[in-house]
């Protein structure tokens, strides 16, 4: 019993971090100019945008 | 007075005199707090007292850059600073220092273990010396990751895998380089099963096997879940580096890069030691002492040293001294090479010079406005 337990909790937690690591690549959710700065590096440009508290 | 009572005491009377030091060496500074405090420190003392999510001060990129600096050791300022009441600077001197204290402590047991080491007091002496060790006292992330990273390796030799695997989610909170620690665990397990290849409970060997693996990476993995719910990047860390000018290079075009630029000249610079070719020789050292650590077959402790300054070293030179001096195993691979000094009045000799070094690098970390590292 508490070697199966230990098992699923070893599982769920791999798949949990698979899943986090997975959607930061694939799917970032991010404004066309976050993403053309820092991710795509196409631009050197940054115009401030509204911060999360205004 | 016994052994293990004299020990902690003894290193936190050094740690203790040695800020005293520094308190005497800031006073045309503006004092303790406010000279010891560069750089990244005030990143983490903001951290600590807004969190993320709140505007920076640098330039006009909102809150993105907060995420380049990961959440223990601001969770720690925060709770040192309520704890003491006083301001973050004066507290991540404080806190900084403990963790010193601690690092200090269990890398003398780690020591007298790996290395059947006589005389603590001598490694207490010389950690305490070391030139650019004060960083280990600043509002830095560098004494927590050093008392972490020493805690995960001296448990995963101790063969107590679990509890190392847990303070490796904290190494991984701390600092991007907590990675570094994952393939001692993986291979240490993947040893395991092999071991185990014959036994009959397949579900105890898989649960041993996976659960320490799968804990280990849980701070950077929660870090990522926090960055993709404040700001839509679960990599942000990494993506706003291009703030720091630091963008992947690789190591060794990097340090040709540094060493070809022969600046040399601007060691001079008032502005302190901003050669791009003295940060690259920096990296160079702590290449040699991971060497070192081969050539004493210790593995581990070789692959902790070397990684440490690889993975920075691919990206930029800048801070490569702060990275390779206050890397616990440098530190260790260049005391190993003190132990071979057999001559009393030549150890006597060394930590004089190096006390001499720690002081005159103390000061260009004081009056510096923008460099030094």
């Amino acid at each position: 019993m508490r070697a199966s337990l230990t098992l699923a909790a070893a599982l769920v937690l791999l798949v949990a971090q698979a899943t986090i690591v997975l959607v930061g690549l694939l799917a970032p959710n991010v404004t066309p100019q976050y993403r053309a700065f820092f991710i795509d590096h196409t631009t050197t440009e940054w115009t401030r945008e509204p911060s999360h508290s205004e | 007075m016994a052994p293990r009572t004299f020990l902690p005491l003894f290193a936190a009377f050094a740690v203790l005199l040695r800020l005293g030091f520094y308190k005497i060496m800031a006073v045309p500074f503006g004092g303790l707090a406010t000279a010891m405090c560069q750089y990244d420190c005030f990143w983490y003392a903001r951290l600590a007292t807004d969190g993320y999510g709140s505007d920076s001060l640098f330039a006009n990129y909102n809150d993105i850059p907060n995420y380049a600096f990961f959440p223990l050791y601001p969770l720690l300022l925060r709770a040192a600073t309520m704890l003491s009441g006083m301001s973050p600077y004066f507290s991540g001197v404080l806190l900084s220092s403990a963790l010193f204290m601690g690092f200090i402590v269990l890398s003398a047991a780690y020591l007298k273990r790996t290395r059947t080491l006589t005389d603590p007091v001598l490694w207490v002496l010389f950690a305490v010396l070391f030139p650019f060790g004060f960083v280990f006292s600043a509002t830095y992330s560098e004494s927590l990751f050093a008392v972490l990273i020493v805690a995960a390796l001296a448990l995963l030799q101790q063969r107590r895998v679990l509890a190392a695997s847990m303070v490796t989610a904290l190494l991984f909170a701390t600092r991007p380089t907590g990675i570094i620690m994952l393939p001692l665990i993986v291979i240490d397990r993947g040893l395991h099963l092999w071991r185990g290849r014959h036994r009959t409970d397949r579900v105890a060997l898989l649960g041993e096997t996976l659960l320490p693996i799968a804990i280990a990476p849980l701070g950077l993995s929660l870090y990522m879940l926090a960055q993709y719910i404040g700001l839509g990047d679960a990599l942000a860390f990494n993506h706003v580096q291009v703030l720091w000018e630091r963008t992947w290079v690789g190591p060794f075009a990097m340090v040709a890069q540094g060493l070809g630029s022969g600046d040399w000249a601007r060691l001079l610079s008032p502005k302190g030691l901003q050669s791009e070719a003295y940060f690259a020789s920096w990296a160079l050292l702590g290449l040699a002492a991971a060497g070192v650590m081969i050539w004493r077959r210790r593995y581990s402790e070789a692959w902790l040293c070397a990684a440490c300054i690889l993975l920075p070293l691919s990206t930029g030179l800048h801070s490569m001294p702060r990275f390779v001096a206050n890397n616990p195993f440098f530190l260790f691979a260049v005391f190993d090479l003190l132990l071979m000094v057999r001559n009393r009045v030549a150890i006597a000799a060394i930590f004089g010079t190096a006390g001499l070094m720690h002081g005159v690098v103390l000061v260009f970390w004081f009056i510096s406005a923008s460099s030094t590292y």
